[in-house]
C-alpha cells in the first residue's frame, strides 16, 4: 500500500522534476562547468583552465566593490524590507478603518516591473530633465548632480526597498490575522496591551513567517538586478555595481562567459552560505520562545 | 594579415564611399533615376510569390525598434513584404541597440540555438560570434547568380563586411562619425565654431559661462565615438589603425583635459545617450560627438556636423573621418530552409534600391546605389563631410575583440577622473586582446 502510494507520488512529481531539471539544474550545472573554462565571445570552442577564473575573483577590485555593495543591499533589505514591513503590518492590523486601502497602497509597488521602477527613479534623479531638479529649481536652488560615486549605491537602494516592503507587509499582515484572537484576549485580561502585545505575542507567534521572509529577502537581495541595471547600470565608476550586474557585464557586455559563470558560482555560494547561517541562527532563537 | 586586410578594406571603403555618395548625391536630383530602373523591382519580387505557396513564418531580428532612426522604415518594410507575399509571416524580433541590449540578444540567440532566420546585425569583430556559430549562409553564390540585384552593391562595401574573406553579411547602412554642433547657439552667442584645440577650449569656457553644456557625451553608454575620433585626430590614420599605438594614450588624456575643464554635462558619467541627443535637440548642449544614426533625431534644428580633428600635435589630416559599414544582413541556413527561401528573398527585397531609398531617407550612408528622395540638410552635411574627407577609416572598435574595446570605453571614466592613467588602461585592455 505504501509502495503503491509512493508510485503515485513519483508520477505526480515527475513533470515538476523534469521541468526544474531542464530549466534550473541543467543550466546550473553548465554554469559551474563554464566557470572552469575560457569560454568567451560566444565561441563554440573553449578550453578548461582549472581554477583560473576563481583566482581572478580574488584579484579583481570590482568584485570586492560589488561584494560590499551586495552586502549593503542585503543588510538594507533585511532591516528595511522586513523591519518596516513588520511595523506597517502591526500598525495596519491595529486600525479599524482603512485596512484595505493601506494594504493596496503598500502592496502596489510590488506589481510594477523592476525595470519600470528603475526608469522612473532614473528619470526622477536625472540632472537636466529630472523631477527632483525641477522641483528644487522651482525654489530657485541650483541643480544637483544626484547620482554620484558617493550617492549612487544609496540612491538605488531607495527603489529596491520601496518595491518589496509591500510584499512582506502583506505576508506579515496575513500571518498576524491568523494569530488566534483568544490569545490577545487572555493577554488583555492580564493587562498586556500596545507595544508589549506586539513584542511578547505577535512577533513570537509569527516567528516562523519572519524566518521564512528573511530567507526570501536574502535570496531576493542577491538577485536584485533590473532596477540597478536600468537606473545606474552599476555606475558611476562601479559605485553601485552589484555581483549580479557585474556578472551580466562580464558575461554579456565583455562577452567573457567563463568569468561571468565564475561570478555566478560565487553568487550562488554566497547565497547558500548566508541562507544556512541565517537559518541556524533562527533555529537557535526559536528555542528562546 | 587581418590587420592589413582591414586597412585595405577601409581604403576601398573610403574610395567606394566617396563614389557611392557622389551617385547618391546625384540621385537626390529629380532627373537622376537611371539606377533605379535597372534594379529588380518590388513588384517583380512580389509577383514571384503570388503563386500558391506553402505558408511560412520566420523571425527577423534587428535593432530597428523603439526610438531608433530606422524603426518606421523597418516596420513598413516588413508590412509591405508580407502584404505582397501573403504566404509569409515575419515575426519582428527587434531589440534596442542601447546598452548593448541587441548585441547580447543576438549573441545569446545564436549561442543557444534560437537564432532568427534574418538578422540585421553588427559585422567585423563584433559579428564574429555569429560567423563562428557556423549557422550562416554566405552570399557569394546569390551575388554572382543574380547580377541584376547584386550590381547595386558597392564592391568596397561588400569587401568591408567580409569576414575571413567570406561574404557572410550584406552591407546596407553605413555610417560616419563626427561632431554635431548647434550653429544657432554659436551664432547667437558670437562663439567661433572650433577648428583647433584652443578654439575648442575657448568655446567650452564660453558655453560654461552661459550655463550651456559644451559637449554632450554619455560616458556610461556610448563614449565610443569620442574615443575613436580623438584617437584618429591624435594618431592620424596610421596611429588610429594600429591597435594600442603610442598616440592612443595622449588622445585619451585630451578627453581627461576636457573633462577637467567641465566640457561635459555634470552628469556625464551617468547620463544616457538618448538624453545627450535630447540636450542637443533642446539647445541645452552646443556639441555632440556621435554618428550618422543621430542625424534624424537632430534634424531641423539648425545643426551641422564636422570632423573632430582638433587635437594639438595631432597627425590627422584635417578632413579625416571615421566611416564604414559595420552592420549588415545575415541569413541563417536553417532559417532560410525552413522558410522555403523566403528569408533570402526578404533580404534581397529589402536591399533593392527602391526599398533601400526609404531607409536612407532618414539617415545613414548607403551601401547600395540608390535614389534618396527628400534627404535632409543634416544628411547632406554628413555626406558633404564624407565627400570632402581625404582620409577615411573604420572605427578602432572594429579592429579588436569586444572584450578589449569594451574594457577601454567602460573604464574611460576611471581615466578622466584620475583614478587610472591612460597607459594603465590601455595596458589592461591589451591583455584582453585575443
Amino acid at each position: 500500500m505504501v509502495l503503491k502510494s509512493k508510485k503515485y507520488i513519483f508520477i505526480f512529481l515527475f513533470p515538476a522534476m523534469l521541468l526544474i531539471t531542464i530549466f534550473l539544474y541543467y543550466p546550473l550545472g553548465k554554469t559551474v562547468q563554464y566557470s572552469f573554462t575560457d569560454y568567451s565571445e560566444w565561441s563554440p570552442v573553449f578550453n578548461y583552465i582549472g581554477w583560473e577564473n576563481f583566482h581572478r575573483l580574488f584579484t579583481d577590485s570590482i568584485i570586492g566593490k560589488s561584494l560590499i555593495n551586495t552586502l549593503i543591499l542585503l543588510v538594507g533589505c533585511v532591516v528595511v524590507e522586513v523591519g518596516v514591513a513588520l511595523i506597517l503590518a502591526v500598525l495596519v492590523d491595529s486600525i479599524k478603518r482603512g485596512f484595505r486601502f493601506f494594504r493596496m497602497v503598500f502592496f502596489f509597488p510590488v506589481v510594477i516591473s523592476g525595470s519600470a521602477i528603475g526608469l522612473m527613479f532614473y528619470l526622477a534623479f536625472q540632472y537636466d530633465y529630472g523631477l527632483m531638479n525641477n522641483i528644487i529649481a522651482v525654489f530657485g536652488m541650483e541643480k544637483i548632480n544626484w547620482i554620484t560615486e558617493n550617492s549612487a549605491m544609496y540612491l538605488v537602494l531607495i527603489p529596491v526597498l520601496w518595491q518589496y516592503v509591500g510584499f512582506y507587509f502583506v505576508i506579515f499582515l496575513t500571518a498576524i490575522a491568523n494569530v488566534p484572537a483568544d490569545i490577545y484576549e487572555s493577554a488583555e485580561l492580564d493587562g498586556i496591551t500596545g507595544f508589549k502585545k506586539t513584542i511578547y505575542i505577535t512577533i513570537p507567534m509569527i516567528q516562523e513567517v519572519i524566518v521564512t521572509s528573511l530567507g526570501l529577502v536574502i535570496a531576493g537581495s542577491l538577485k536584485v538586478f533590473d532596477i540597478v541595471f536600468v537606473m545606474t547600470n552599476g555606475g558611476p565608476l562601479d559605485a553601485s555595481q552589484l555581483l549580479s550586474t557585474y556578472q551580466y557585464q562580464q558575461a554579456f557586455v565583455y562577452n567573457n562567459q567563463g568569468y561571468g559563470s565564475a561570478i555566478s558560482v560565487l553568487i550562488i555560494t554566497l547565497g547558500l552560505i548566508i541562507y544556512i547561517v541565517t537559518n541556524k541562527l533562527a533555529q537557535q532563537k526559536e528555542g528562546l520562545y | 594579415m587581418k590587420r592589413s586586410f582591414r586597412t585595405v578594406a577601409a581604403m576601398v571603403a573610403a574610395s567606394m564611399t566617396v563614389s557611392l555618395l557622389a551617385a547618391c548625391g546625384a540621385a537626390q536630383k529629380p532627373a537622376a533615376t537611371s539606377e533605379v530602373s535597372t534594379a529588380p523591382s518590388t513588384t517583380a519580387v512580389a509577383s514571384e510569390s503570388t503563386k500558391p505557396a506553402e505558408k511560412v513564418k520566420f523571425r527577423a531580428s534587428s535593432f530597428f525598434t523603439g526610438g531608433d532612426t530606422w524603426t518606421a522604415a523597418w516596420q513598413e518594410a516588413i508590412k509591405d513584404f508580407v502584404a505582397a507575399n501573403p504566404n509569409v509571416e515575419i515575426v519582428d524580433d527587434s531589440t534596442p541597440a542601447a546598452s548593448d541590449a541587441f548585441k547580447t540578444k543576438i549573441n545569446t540567440d545564436f549561442a543557444s540555438g534560437n537564432e532568427p532566420a534574418v538578422a540585421y546585425a553588427f559585422t567585423g569583430e563584433i559579428g564574429k560570434p555569429l560567423v563562428t556559430s557556423g549557422k550562416l549562409i554566405t552570399w557569394e553564390d546569390e551575388l554572382s547568380k543574380d547580377t541584376e540585384w547584386s550590381k547595386n552593391f558597392g564592391q568596397g562595401a561588400l569587401d568591408y563586411v567580409k569576414f575571413d574573406g567570406k561574404q557572410y553579411a550584406l552591407p546596407y547602412i553605413g555610417f560616419w562619425e563626427g561632431m554635431y554642433y548647434n550653429k544657432d547657439l554659436f551664432d547667437a552667442n558670437n562663439i567661433k565654431v572650433p577648428t583647433n584645440w584652443d578654439e575648442l577650449l575657448a568655446a567650452v569656457d564660453a558655453f560654461n559661462k552661459l550655463k550651456i553644456t559644451p559637449i554632450a557625451c554619455s560616458f556610461a553608454e556610448e563614449p565610443h565615438y569620442l574615443i575613436e575620433t580623438f584617437i584618429l585626430s591624435m594618431g592620424g590614420k596610421d596611429g588610429h589603425d594600429k591597435p594600442f599605438d603610442a598616440s592612443w594614450a595622449p588622445a585619451l588624456d585630451k578627453i581627461k583635459e576636457l573633462y577637467e575643464k567641465n566640457a561635459f554635462s555634470k552628469d556625464a558619467l551617468t547620463i544616457k545617450q538618448t538624453a545627450c541627443q535630447q540636450l542637443m535637440k533642446d539647445k541645452k548642449a552646443a556639441m555632440f560627438i556621435s554618428g550618422s544614426w543621430s542625424a534624424a533625431a537632430l534634424e531641423g534644428d539648425n545643426t551641422s556636423v564636422m570632423p573632430v580633428n582638433l587635437l594639438p600635435g595631432g597627425k590627422a589630416e584635417p578632413s579625416s573621418t571615421i566611416s564604414g559599414f559595420s552592420t549588415g544582413w545575415y541569413v541563417t541556413d536553417k532559417g532560410n530552409k525552413d522558410s522555403n527561401g523566403e528569408a533570402v528573398k526578404f533580404v534581397k527585397w529589402v536591399t533593392s534600391p527602391e526599398r533601400a531609398g526609404k531607409f536612407f531617407k532618414v539617415g545613414g550612408v548607403p551601401a547600395i546605389n540608390c535614389q534618396v528622395e527628400g534627404a535632409t540638410p543634416l544628411f547632406n552635411a554628413g555626406i558633404q563631410m564624407l565627400n570632402s574627407a581625404k582620409v577615411v577609416t573604420g572605427p578602432v572598435g572594429d579592429t579588436m575583440n569586444q572584450q578589449a574595446f569594451t574594457h577601454i570605453w567602460k573604464n574611460l571614466p576611471y581615466v578622466i577622473t584620475g583614478k587610472k592613467t591612460s597607459p594603465q588602461l590601455l595596458e589592461e585592455a591589451q591583455k584582453l586582446v585575443k
